[in-house]
């Protein structure tokens, strides 16, 4: 915002400072321990009266001063220049809160000095009590900085009180401050170790030096080893010192910090045994380059460790007061409504236009994201990410990214601004060159309508799916959600004044067309219903999108193979589940390409640390994720695991911040419900009213609340924060429902209040009570007929339109009556009773007068 | 577009802008003095190593040389600190500016600390390397130089800032600025006076009259080439930053006009060989030209800023807290030195 940015590409994402940080702090921690490992030492050397010892002592003091004067110390400023030429208002503020802070630490650096300067120098002219006093001088100063830096590193991290009273004292005294000096002191002694057996390994043997030797290596074993048990204990004190916010980033949310953790401990290990190879006597040469192997344990320990401390404080350089790319938290509403490159004054463009969109969105990528992210380079890589998403997609994550992912800080800047960054992330970065979903042409199928004679025929025969559209969402070798499963029913009704359902002695059977599938099937155990479950393929054996293959079905008399009743019915089925549009990979078949799943399948390991990509990539032993293994779907019964969000909660809880503000489009990015696709499946007779989605599930966001609510009720991980994520749109969040998703839907009769003229403003949160309310498998009041056998199916109620052929959906009404509309309307209830009927049986309303 | 704009805004500052000027002044004043004795010792020890006269001075000088160089990187964290405060909207952009050529310093500051080491240690055992080393570090050093005396310009240089626009991948630097040539010179060049002045001391003190008489040749043959150099910088200032030194401004032009009398009091008294004398008004000198480089910075920034204008938060105990440990820290390092000096001799 106030500052100019340092153009970087390759080297960005805080490579300078990652590389130059960890290089000081590896040295300057060496400078605290080695300041206690160098004075003990040279007492241990004068009370064996050793020559020899004293003289390594010095030797190593040397050693001590070219490391960590020169190195140490230069570096140390060397943070100073990369900070400020990375995140100079941080820096700013850093420096302007802690200058008296930073000014006594300097006291104590140049005290530091002057001590281990008059050590180097009055080693053989000073008598041994004054030479001692300074090593202790020395150490005092060393560990009095480590005091300094310590308060002020563990502030940014975590600021406690001062974020309200910006008291010094408040920010200094942190609340990771003991713990972290702890953790810190051991690394320091640790380190010293380390450092020790770059020198001790090479004590020459002469006058008794291999027993000098010995004893010093094995000290400096003593040296490394024991702080670590110190290091792991004060590790696990300083996670458990971090407030809620930052733990949960460390323990649950972050995959990087969990890789972090890993190495520490591993490089911990390590060092554990390098210290105790080393102390096995062994030829000089060999030893001294082991030691020095074994030294790199020391910075990979300390390097992970800062690795853990700096991701734990993303998104912000100072917790909840500055964000990682410089911007100060709560201004970002405001910027965002002037436009970011407007109010930036360091910005090279000032506003994005159709010719400048993409060099725009560069400039905006060095604000906003060059101070974590690299471009090819080897600190957090953005290209693999912004390859991962199309335009669109990068467009909708931007809007939503600091909540779909909490180490990331929000986007500033207007919708042209956002548009110009996802335009150079996808195009330039990515590479990716992606067109939006194009109309698809659907051509009319055949839909034979078998023949019914209302004067002879003794038997109805009525078919119906289980569900208004069967979604098929897999993808080929990445992952399988929901597979192309779906449930055909069948009634066969006797004709008569008072008709009877049929089940005993004959036999009813179902053949799919393009030899998709036939069989028989099997009547309900206690139902007077025949229902089979089957495997339908969305697609024709060419490939071509096939939504509505029909389905044939015959009951056959058993003892005579008489044909007592045939009919068809549209069993709805798509795979058209667009994916693709946001997370790309997509091919012209309009399904999730294995490259899709993939993409996502990367984002889910990302957020919640999984090592799905690996599982569906793993070569021979390669098999798709099964989504519902982890997440239960209620659709299809499978539970899931206990403590995780079902697939429907958590779809449309995690998609309802990056799809949020709209309507029935947002629906139709997943759902194969887009007006122009190839399977638009909102065909009944709501659609024709002029009624969406939206009117009885909600905008995606009030519907993924309701569903968050249920989830949230058995404190499952993850509801409460989506929760806290999402403004609804229409309806007020303390007043939208639980429900249970599959399980409870849109209750018809919150409209159709008595089954009477309908009011439309009720269906969105009168879910129904339980399963046997459902449209699906609610009865009548006689309990002879269900909902969609007279009705159509959900989303295709009748009169319905079908985009393949407008009567697909509607063959039983005009097998039957010959008209488009429910069974029995306008008086038709002949097709059953065979004469006119004058009371509501079924239920009310069932007779319009 | 007007530069001005481009300024970013300055954050409160946690006590009043003059305690924080005193310090950066005082602090800068120590750094530059071992700044001069770092680079100054490396100089005069490569023109003898160069010229084969006055060996035993050039070992003395390259022995101590390091140890100068670290007092110089450590006191030159302090007024770091305390411009970053006072300026740091400036010197933040202007780094950022010529970052890559910023960062870079830190690498030549060791590599040359280590050549000083080089040069020391393999003194006697290894001539070629020694010299070859010091010459490196020569280098090095002076190059971190040149990259001070171009930020410190270019920071107070506004409308060079635009030079961003059209490269901000940190590689620019302020070399058409005559002001930074010019200081870079005038601040260079005092290096081997003042360490000419330094081995002038340390020939009274090993009794070694020649490296007296050497050194302070040093000093009056440089400071003479001083006078030249800062009419030249002199020259090369704004016009409004000159004419608040000739009497625009009665602060400014005093500091100028003591800096030049206690400069030339200086070469006076070296020229009669009085070291002593010499020695404390080169240090005046120095402490009244840290003043005028303070009031060219304020003079410069007027139109913009003033750092009077400064917002202060309250809360006075971090400043205790410094004072404390700065007078800990001072009684400690006279101890130390009391210690180390009683054992002079014995080892």
């Amino acid at each position: 915002m106030e500052y100019p940015i340092w153009h970087l590409t390759m080297l960005a994402g805080g490579f300078w400072i990652a590389l130059i940080g960890t290089f000081h702090v590896f040295l300057a921690h060496f400078a605290v321990g080695g300041g206690l490992y160098l004075t003990l030492s040279e007492i241990y050397a004068r009370r064996r009266h050793s020559p020899v010892l004293l003289a390594h002592v010095k030797q190593h003091t040397r050693f001590f001063l070219l490391i960590t004067m020169v190195a140490g110390g230069v570096t140390g400023v060397g943070i100073w220049f990369t900070i400020g030429l990375l995140s100079p208002q941080a820096t700013s503020t850093l420096v302007k809160t802690f200058v008296y802070g930073f000014a006594t630490e300097w006291v104590f650096f140049l005290c530091e000095i002057v001590s281990l300067l008059i050590y180097y120098y009055g080693f053989d002219r000073m008598g041994a009590d004054d030479h001692l006093r300074m090593g202790w001088l020395y150490f005092l100063f060393a560990y009095l900085s480590l005091f300094m830096i310590n308060g002020i590193v563990g502030f940014m991290l975590t600021p406690g009180a001062w974020t309200t009273t910006h008291n010094f004292w408040d920010g200094f005294f942190n609340p990771t401050f003991w713990p972290q000096l702890l953790l810190r002191t051991a690394i320091a002694f640790s380190l010293a170790g380390l450092f020790g057996f770059v020198t001790a390994t090479r004590i020459p043997s002469e006058n008794g030096g291999d027993s000098a030797r010995e004893g010093m290596v094995r000290l400096a074993a003593a040296w490394t080893i024991l702080p670590l048990l110190v290091c792991v204990a004060s590790g696990w004190w300083y996670i458990h010192a971090l407030p809620q916010a930052q733990q949960e980033m460390v323990l649950l949310r972050s995959a990087r910090i969990g890789g972090f953790i890993k190495v520490f401990l591993v490089f911990a290990g390590a060092a554990a045994l390098g210290a105790l190879v080393l102390a096995v006597k062994m030829p000089g040469r060999i030893r001294f380059s082991l030691a020095l192997v074994v030294l790199l344990t020391g910075w990979g320990l300390i390097g992970s460790f800062e690795f853990v401390r700096e991701a734990a404080r993303k998104p912000y350089l100072i917790y909840g007061h500055t964000y990682s790319n410089g911007m100060h938290v709560g201004t970002e509403e405001a910027t965002s409504a002037k436009g970011y490159l407007a109010t930036a004054k360091w910005a090279r463009i000032r506003e994005v236009t159709a010719e400048n969109k993409l060099q725009a969105g560069a400039e905006l990528y060095q604000h906003e994201c060059a101070s974590c992210h690299s471009i090819g380079g080897p600190m957090n890589n953005i290209k693999p990410w912004a390859a991962s998403l199309t335009e669109r997609g990068m467009t909708s994550l931007l809007g939503a990214i600091s909540k779909v992912n909490p180490a990331m800080p929000p986007f500033v800047g207007n919708q042209a601004e956002k548009e110009a960054l996802a335009g150079y992330l996808s195009e330039v970065l990515g590479g990716r060159k992606d067109a939006d979903l194009g109309a698809v042409a659907i051509a009319e199928e055949n839909t034979e309508i078998p023949p019914f004679d209302p004067n002879t025929a003794q038997y109805v025969l009525l078919a119906w799916p289980n569900l208004g559209m069967t979604m098929v969402v897999q993808s080929q070798g990445a992952f399988i959600l929901r597979p192309p499963s779906l449930e055909l029913n069948a009634q066969l009704v006797k004709r008569g004044e008072s008709p009877a359902k049929v089940t005993d002695g004959v036999e009813l059977s179902y053949s799919i067309e393009n030899n998709a599938g036939a069989g028989t099937m099997k009547a309900l155990p206690g139902s007077d219903w025949f229902r089979t479950a089957l495997t339908v393929s969305p697609r024709k054996p060419n490939g071509a999108l096939n939504p509505y293959p029909l389905a044939t079905i015959t009951a056959v008399d058993m003892a005579t193979k008489a044909l007592l009743g045939i009919t068809r019915v549209a069993l709805p089925v798509s795979d058209e589940v667009a994916c693709a549009g946001c997370h790309g990979g997509g091919d012209d078949k309009g399904n999730i390409s294995g490259e899709t799943g993939l993409n996502i399948l990367r984002i889910h390991d990302r957020l919640n640390r999984t090592n799905l990509v690996a599982q569906a990539r793993a070569g021979d032993k390669a098999k798709p994720v099964l989504c519902t293994n982890c997440h239960g779907d209620p659709l299809t019964g499978k539970a899931g695991r206990s403590d995780l969000l079902s697939v429907s909660a958590a779809l449309h809880g995690f998609h309802a911040n990056t799809l949020k503000g709209q309507g029935a489009e947002a629906c139709a990015r997943c759902h194969p419900s887009r007006p122009d696709g190839g399977t638009r499946f909102q065909r009944g007779l709501h659609a024709q009213m002029g009624l969406d989605c939206t009117n009885c599930h909600g905008p995606l966001e009030d519907h993924a609340i309701g569903l968050l609510k249920r989830e949230l009720e058995s404190g499952k991980r993850g509801a409460k924060r989506l929760i806290s994520q999402i403004a609804p749109q229409a309806a007020d969040k303390a007043s939208i429902p639980p429900r249970t998703a599959w399980v409870q839907t849109p209750d018809c009769l919150a409209c159709h209040k008595d089954f009477g003229v309908p009011d439309p403003s009720q269906a969105f949160g009168h879910w129904t009570k339980g399963p046997d309310e459902r449209f699906r498998t609610r009865l009548d009041e006689m309990g002879a007929l269900s909902c969609p056998a007279c009705h159509g199916p959900q989303h295709a109620l009748y009169p319905s339109l079908n985009p393949y052929g407008k009567d697909r959906d509607m063959i039983q009404p005009m097998q039957y009556q010959k008209l488009p509309k429910p069974l029995g309307s306008d008086g038709n209830c002949t097709v059953c009773h065979k004469v006119k009927m004058d009371i509501d049986g079924h239920h009310p309303n069932t007779i319009r007068k | 577009m007007d530069p001005a704009k481009l300024i970013p805004a300055a954050e409160a500052i946690p006590s009043p802008w003059g305690w924080f000027e005193a310090l950066l002044l005082i602090t800068f004043v120590l750094h530059i003095v071992f700044m001069n004795l770092a680079l100054g010792s490396a100089v005069i020890a490569f023109a003898s190593r160069l010229t084969g006269r006055q060996k035993g001075l050039a070992r003395e000088l390259g022995h101590r040389a390091p140890t100068f160089l670290a007092l110089t990187v450590n006191l030159g964290v302090a007024p770091l600190l305390f411009v970053q405060v006072l300026y740091g909207q400036f010197l933040y952009t202007s780094s950022v500016l010529m970052a890559g050529w910023w960062l870079s310093a830190i690498a030549a500051v060791i590599l040359g600390y280590y050549a000083l080491y080089v040069h020391d240690g393999k003194f006697e055992s290894g001539p070629g390397l020694s010299r070859l080393a010091l010459a490196l570090s020569l280098l090095f050093l002076l190059y971190t130089g040149f990259l001070l005396a171009n930020n410190m310009t270019l920071m107070l240089r506004i409308r060079a800032w635009n030079a961003y626009f059209g490269n901000p991948r940190g590689s620019l630097l302020n070399l058409s600025d005559p002001t930074m040539w010019a200081r870079y010179t005038h601040m260079m060049l005092a290096a081997p006076a003042v360490a000419g002045l330094y081995a002038a001391f340390l020939g009274q003190k090993k009794r070694r009259p020649d490296w007296v008489e050497h050194g302070l040749a040093w000093f009056s043959r440089v400071t003479m080439l001083q006078i030249l150099v800062g009419g030249w910088l002199f020259v090369c200032l704004p016009q409004p930053v000159k004419l608040a030194f000739m009497g625009g401004d009665p602060l400014a032009t005093g500091l100028l006009g003591a800096s030049v009398l206690l400069g030339l009091g200086a070469l006076m008294a070296s020229l009669q060989k009085k070291v002593g004398l010499t020695a404390v008004l080169a240090l005046a000198a120095i402490v009244c030209m840290a003043a005028t480089r303070d009031q060219v910075r304020l003079v410069t920034l007027a139109p913009y800023f003033s750092p009077a204008s400064l917002p202060v938060t309250a809360g006075i105990s971090p400043l205790v807290m410094f004072m404390a440990a700065l007078a800990f820290g001072l009684a400690a390092i006279a101890y130390m030195l009391k210690v180390y000096a009683k054992s002079a001799g014995r080892g």
